[in-house]
């Protein structure tokens, strides 16, 4: 194949100081791949590369060097902004519309180094794949109203009747009746987990991310947990500095982080034991979450598998009902959308200390992005 | 006796909620299974407060709010949603529709009553 010096002109190295240096072939690769490929500066939120199909989609002449804004959709605009807004190393696939065409959008952050990484999406459908249809959403949501109807009903009339709304029950059919209503609020939780992890896997989940102060969703947390902990006979103890603790977070999901932590470390706790939540700032700036407890602890050959769906690390839950082993994956999930770390140190009869690590809200470049 | 519309598409559902609200003795039921029928039914009825299920067939419970809304003497009736858990934005969404409240599924019949009524508290002081 014949390469012009065109090829080479469409997408060329946009960074001055060679950040993005690539190599002539590299661009003669990209610029002669029929899908549509662009590529972001996350924290400048500047689009630095197309490629030459992308520029026919477009309509740009050239690529280098161009705002956010210049990127025109029809529908699914604001899905892939956060997307791209979210400094994650997990691939997600969104579904947009421009210029009446419906793509399938793939982002993946590319380069180890956090600071210098760039987003790369690949575009896929358009003209040639009219058969494409965004199922994404549509499934989660049809599955979701499929499974909860039912049991909606079922969990209704069995509370119900438990409040003796359909007249008086003996202690024997209460005690049934029970069994039901409680493994029914079991399959419920099941239900939203699974569906929160799809949702999130396939990039469904909206993040409602907003500057805020972590230390209020850390008490709040204690807070809302604090009847749970009673149950087991725990004490919360919640350490939470005096200064500010301003992070990008989606309060909710966060809050969703904290109450399994929580929930975990009360549920294998030994009676009379206490539970310290501790919010402080490490060395390097960023903020560190840490759940301690003084529990049963986690066998060493198990902890490497905790973030692991359906695990349950072989042990004994002091109230197994309510729980599906989906809790820590999903917590995982979530923080590493949010750009931070987690960790799990465990000695079993010692006991567990989870860690996460969020970094501050340091530029205001997210900012800029979710203006567009 | 406060008039209740409930639209909802599942007809176990509608049961439960009926004899659920029943419990409390303070509301007048009227139930439709869709949008349409809901149309037919609601200016005659003159409900103080609408219950609507989000997920229906024919008219979702925002399109069919939309519809109500048209008419003069329903215009601000107040409105709940009810709906599978739903995300916060989702959530924002249908209070922007003009919604006072979304009551989460599965709903506690327990307290459902007190839920309505504690949600429409603001729109009728
Ligand atoms: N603080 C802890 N102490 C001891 N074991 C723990 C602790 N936290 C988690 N584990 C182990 O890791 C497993 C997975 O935890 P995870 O939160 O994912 O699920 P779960 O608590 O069993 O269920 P769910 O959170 O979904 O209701 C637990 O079942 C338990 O075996
Ligand atoms: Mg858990």
């Amino acid at each position: 194949m014949q390469t012009t010096p065109n090829d080479y002109a469409i997408i060329r190295p946009s960074d001055a100081d060679g950040g993005y240096e690539n190599s002539r072939s590299d661009l003669w690769l990209l610029s002669a791949l029929p899908d549509p490929i662009v590529a972001f500066d996350p924290d400048a939120a500047m689009i630095v590369h197309a490629n030459a199909a992308a520029c026919r989609l477009f309509g740009w002449n050239d690529a280098a060097q161009r705002p956010l804004a210049d990127l025109v959709l029809d529908t699914g605009a604001d899905t892939l902004l956060n997307d791209l807004r979210r400094a994650s190393v997990l691939r997600r696939e969104t579904h947009v519309t421009t210029k009446g065409q419906l793509f399938s959008v793939e982002s993946q952050r590319c380069g180890s180094d956090v600071a210098r990484s760039m987003i790369v999406t690949i575009w896929r459908g358009g003209p040639s794949q009219t058969t494409l249809t965004p199922q994404g959403d549509d499934f989660v949501a049809t599955v979701s109203h499929e499974l909860r109807t039912p049991l909606t009903s079922v969990k209704g009339a069995l509370g119900l009747a438990l409040s003796g709304a359909a007249g008086p029950i003996t202690d024997k059919t209460r005690s049934l009746l029970d069994i039901a209503h409680r493994n029914v609020g079991r399959l419920m939780l099941l239900v939203n987990d699974i569906l929160d992890l799809e949702k999130m896997s396939s990039g469904h989940m909206a993040f409602d991310m907003n500057r805020a102060d972590l230390r209020d969703t850390v008490a709040f947390a204690c807070e809302a947990n604090s009847t749970f902990a009673d149950e087991f006979g725990v004490t919360l103890d919640c350490q939470i500095p005096s200064e500010p603790a301003m992070v990008i977070f989606d309060a909710d999901r966060m809050h969703q982080v904290m109450t399994n932590l929580i929930s975990n470390a009360c549920k294998f706790s030994h009676p009379d034991g206490t539970v310290r939540v501790k919010l402080d700032r490490k060395a390097d700036g960023a903020f560190e979450i840490s759940v301690t407890d003084h529990g049963i602890g986690i066998p060493s050959k198990a902890v490497s598998s905790v973030f692991d769906r359906f695990n349950q690390a072989g042990s004994v839950h002091r109230n197994r009902s309510g729980s599906t082993g989906l809790g820590l994956a999903i917590v995982k999930t979530i923080i590493e959308e949010h750009g931070g770390t987690i960790a799990l140190s465990s000695i079993e009869g010692v006991g567990t200390t989870v860690t996460v690590a969020i970094a501050p809200d340091k530029a205001d470049c997210i900012n800029r992005t979710s203006k567009v | 006796m406060i008039k209740l519309l409930h639209v909802e598409d599942d007809s176990d559902i509608r049961e439960i909620a009926l004899l659920a609200l029943q419990m409390s003795d303070t509301f007048i039921i009227q139930q439709c299974e869709d949008g349409p029928s809901a149309l037919k039914c609601a200016v005659e009825f003159a409900p103080d407060v609408l219950l609507l299920d989000v997920m229906m067939p024919h008219m979702t419970g925002p399109e069919l709010l939309t519809r109500l809304r048209q008419e003069p003497t329903l215009s601000h009736v107040p409105a709940i949603f009810m709906t599978a858990r739903v995300q916060m934005a989702e959530r924002r969404a249908l209070m922007d529709q003009g919604a006072v409240a979304v009551i989460a599924k599965p709903f506690d019949p327990i307290t459902l009553a007190d839920e309505i009524k504690l949600a429409m508290r603001p729109a009728t002081a």
